[in-house]
């Protein structure tokens, strides 16, 4: 069944069974620690969110600068429920809802310490349930996709100006979600968590269980979307990259087919974000900068657009040099990045799933001559 | 109203005028010289003359008086502010001039530190204190330095209000030669009038200046007026009162409130400005050539931190006198230093991708993240642009409308920027080959124009462009190696929003963009104030509703341009 795969996939699913095997190997054996584990589970939820932003940039051709907007808004919704159940107990409000610690870090109070009169504000209470919370992490960000794409697309925003709306957009969110009257722990973020699902979020197996989660949800993902491109829907989507008037003129409506990937490659980030929370410990607007929109943007880039392994490869392939060299050379890694950035646009517009196809195996040879 | 010291003025008011001779110091010497004798009557006048001179020295001697810090040795008045100890614990006394500040110096040239019981006492009394203080106020009252008399004038209004300067400032509103002052004067008249209890039957004139300041338009009255209707024994003054009070403050309510929008309108255009001057330079190398260029906004940072270099050679390398010139010399430095940035990246990145859009949006932030990395390395994350002094002032236009000259340079310079490239694109040749260019590349190459050089100098232009408005930003704002991250998405915004057809479009927009946030910034809707942040979701909201129905922006190309 590989044998007609390119290069590029067969690399992601031998990183895959690496990932499945080699960690835990490695892991159980002692050669890393569990700090390395949890890292790599990290990169994974970011494999997934890049793997949602290749399915609208690399295959509908429509920039979005707003993967980071829902990604955090998934990270705020799985940050909503640990908050619930995290931090000291104790403080009840009037209808006997626990206040979360950390809403409540602010000025005048300190850490725990709530007004009398406090309330959990009704947009928190439905995160105290998980499956709701999972639920809503994936549907919140493709709504609001949703309604983004809707607008944008159907008027015909075209390509730069989409990503400069989008761009806009994530900035807005970050003002509000920054602002420390939104009940949402401004600049300070989401943190004092201690468990998910009643189990020990500090403790080694808990941690492991999540790298192995985050990492079955990045295989389901990268299936999914590779179905989801080789049907006649993704015929559709690189038609819609490639000759968008055209394909209006065919009869079909191409914002439908936008706004339906925009929604589901919203949805991936919001499941990133999910995963990647309860592993940093911490949720904040930072996710949502521009400087994050655009990395989620540099990872599929260097990883190569449009191949969907790309983003993996980009994703963790990215974060292991900016973790390798920020230990080593802080001041480095701005430059490295920027380099990274105008070296791959300008060399390696392909990125490392291009160079990987440029290596011919032998069986590639083979093939051809049995051809 | 009695004055109550009892000082019986007829108030030298020519004395405002400069006119009048000063008497010579050695007057004032013997003037303070009596403050040491004997006679509490002499002592007072002296007081009384002392103020009379409006000399501003008195002001600090006076004070001193008032602290008990003047004292007598050898026959001479002496100020010791503060006594020193030396090795054998013997309390030492430096002495300073009582009317320069300056040691007093002794035959070796050296400041004179008697022992302090060498000194004669001659510490004001209980009502030579009182007297002292007035002194001051009528001194200011009386300096011929119009900025000290209008200060003076304003302080005497202020609670707790100064009484005993009515007759003074009554002279002073009708004769200064000021209208300023003799407008301030008449304020601070009406307001002790305002805020003086006088007995029941006779407060009709007190009502009635409420109703002069309110025609007055006085903003200082609001306070004032507000927290006496708040109080709750306001009512034994009856209805008549708070009704005029009531008019008295919804009369300068709306004068407020009108002073206010145009506060916010102003700042607004001067915010708007510095959008159009980073908007122009992204119109022309995103409209025309198509490149979205993200470290525009760090070729800002480039401008700003030019200004800053030569603020530094200017400080470090010429003479004092010559620091105003560095913002002039800046100007032409802060262009060029961002037009020479942006001819590099488009000779390294951006002439490789005048056909992939997005990718140089890529490119380019890269290049944004080692632009700014650089200049946190070379100079700092903190670092301080100071005005000169001739942009630090401001002009009242209308009463209580006060426009700062910094924000009025900033539109002028945007208006020049405006004129600046109208001219380049319209009447020279370059700009014709710009234009020639920008709609047609290759039908330009074949009629001989150089596109490649073309594209470089418009490039390097809209650079130089985003430097200026870094340059004008060191006004108003802080410098950072990441300050053009604020104003990156905004210009973008401008130039969305504006469309890329036209220079008018950018201007309106940036205008538009500018005033709206500043205006809707303060607006409340019953409990809820739109905030900064808001204001700017608002107008981002208001900007993607308009998109929807002119996505090609508001002045969007025609004709064959269109298509492209």
């Amino acid at each position: 069944m590989f044998k007609d795969k390119p290069n590029h996939e067969l690399f992601v699913w031998g990183l895959f069974l690496f990932g499945l095997i080699g960690i835990p190997a490695l892991y159980f054996s002692g050669t890393i620690s569990i700090d390395t584990v949890n890292m790599l589970g990290r990169y994974l939820a970011f494999a997934i969110a890049a793997i949602g932003l290749d399915l609208i940039w690399g295959y509908c051709g429509v920039l979005s600068l707003c993967q980071a907007l829902f990604f955090a808004l998934g990270g705020y919704a799985m940050g909503m429920y640990l908050a619930h159940h995290g931090g000291p107990e104790g403080i009840i409000d009037k209808d006997g809802w626990k206040l979360p610690a950390c809403l409540f870090v602010v000025y005048p109070y300190d850490v725990g310490e709530a007004p009398g009169d406090a309330m959990v504000p009704w947009f928190w209470k439905p995160f105290f349930s998980l499956p709701l919370t999972v639920l809503l992490g994936v549907a919140l960000p493709g709504a609001a996709a949703a309604v983004i794409g809707y607008f944008g697309f159907r008027s015909r925003v075209r390509g730069v100006y989409f990503a400069i709306l989008t761009q806009a957009i994530t900035v807005a969110g970050w003002l509000v979600f920054c602002m420390n009257n939104m009940k949402l722990c401004g600049t300070n973020g989401l943190t004092r968590f201690s468990t998910i699902a009643g189990f020990d979020l500090s403790s080694h197996s808990v941690k492991f269980g999540l790298y192995l989660i985050t990492l079955i949800c990045l295989i389901g993902v990268f299936c999914l979307c590779r179905f989801l491109v080789s049907t006649r829907l993704g015929r559709v989507l690189v038609a819609v990259r490639d000759d968008e008037t055209n394909l209006r003129f065919f009869g079909y409506k191409p914002y439908m087919f936008k706004m339906f990937v925009f929604a589901l490659g919203a949805a991936l980030g919001g499941l990133g974000g999910m995963l990647y929370t309860p592993q940093m410990g911490i949720v904040t607007p930072e996710y949502m900068t521009a400087k994050w929109s655009i990395l989620f943007v540099i990872w599929v880039a260097v990883g190569g657009r449009g191949t969907l392994s790309g983003a993996v490869l980009g994703a963790i392939g990215v974060n292991l040099v900016y973790n390798f060299l920020t230990t080593r050379w802080p001041e480095a890694w701005p430059f490295v990045q920027g380099l990274l950035f105008v070296g791959v646009v300008l060399l390696f517009p392909k990125g490392i799933a291009g160079l990987l196809d440029l290596i011919r195996f032998k069986r590639l040879a083979k093939r051809g001559a049995e051809a | 109203m009695a004055v109550v010291t009892g000082w019986t003025f007829s108030p030298p008011v020519a004395a405002a005028d400069s006119s009048v001779d000063k008497p010579s110091d050695t007057a004032l010497l013997e003037q303070i010289a009596t403050l040491a004798g004997d006679d509490a009557a002499a002592r007072k006048q002296a007081l009384f003359d002392l103020a009379k001179t409006g000399d501003s020295r008195l002001e600090t001697f006076l004070e001193n008086y008032r602290d008990g810090s003047v004292y007598l040795w050898n026959d001479q008045i002496v100020v010791c502010a503060e006594t020193e100890e030396d090795e054998d614990f013997n309390e030492l006394a430096p002495l300073t001039h009582p009317l320069t500040g300056e040691p007093v110096l002794g035959d070796d040239g050296k400041q004179v530190k008697p022992d302090v019981s060498d000194l004669g006492d001659i510490s004001p009394n209980r009502d030579e204190r009182k007297w002292a203080a007035q002194a001051n106020f009528f001194l200011r009252l009386l300096s011929p330095d119009a900025e000290v008399r209008l200060s003076g004038a304003k302080k005497c209004g202020d609670p707790p209000y100064n009484i005993d300067a009515v007759e003074l400032l009554g002279e002073i509103a009708q004769k200064d030669s000021d209208n300023n002052i003799r407008h301030t004067a008449r304020e601070s008249l009406l307001l002790i009038r305002l805020g003086t209890d006088v007995p029941l039957g006779q407060a009709e004139e007190r009502w009635a200046a409420a109703g002069q300041l309110a025609e007055m338009k006085s903003l200082r009255a609001l306070p004032i007026l507000e927290e006496m209707l708040r109080d709750e024994g306001f009512s034994k003054h009856g209805q008549a009162a708070r009704e005029q009070c009531e008019k008295a403050v919804a009369l300068i309510n709306s004068h407020q409130s009108f002073v206010n929008w145009v506060g916010y309108v102003f700042q607004g255009l001067s915010l708007g400005s510095i959008l159009i001057i980073m908007a122009l330079g992204l119109a022309i190398t995103f409209g025309l050539m198509g490149v979205i260029n993200m470290a525009h906004g760090e070729l800002m940072m480039v401008g700003a931190f030019t200004t800053y270099v030569i603020q530094q050679l200017f400080v470090n390398y010429l003479p004092q006198g010559m620091f105003n010139w560095y913002y002039v010399v800046a100007l032409p430095s802060a262009f060029l230093a961002a037009a020479f940035v942006g001819w590099l990246i488009e000779i390294a990145v951006v002439r490789h991708l005048y056909r992939r859009p997005l990718e140089s949006l890529l490119a380019t932030w890269g290049v944004s993240i080692l632009l700014i990395q650089s200049a946190r390395l070379i100079f700092g994350d903190n670092i301080g642009v100071n005005s000169p002094t001739w942009l630090r002032g401001n002009v009242e236009v209308m009463q209580d409308v006060i426009l700062p000259f910094n924000r009025l340079f900033i539109i002028a310079l945007c208006a020049l920027c405006v004129a600046m490239i109208y001219t380049l694109i319209n009447r020279t040749k370059l700009g014709l080959r710009m234009r020639a260019t920008m709609q047609n590349r290759d039908m330009a190459d074949s009629l001989g124009v150089n596109t490649r050089r073309i594209d470089s100098y418009t490039f390097a232009f809209g650079s130089g462009l985003a430097g200026l408005a870094g340059y004008a930003l060191t006004l108003i704002g802080g410098v950072t190696p990441d300050m053009g991250q604020n104003y990156i998405v905004e210009s973008f915004l401008v130039v969305v929003t504006g469309g890329v057809g036209e220079l008018l479009g950018v201007i309106c927009s940036g205008l538009g963009l500018g005033v709206a946030t500043k205006v809707i910034e303060p607006m409340q809707f019953g409990d809820f104030t739109v905030e900064a942040i808001w204001a700017k979701v608002f107008v981002l909201a208001c900007v993607v509703a308009f998109i929807q129905f002119k996505p090609a922006g508001l002045f969007p190309p025609k004709g064959r341009l269109a298509d492209v």
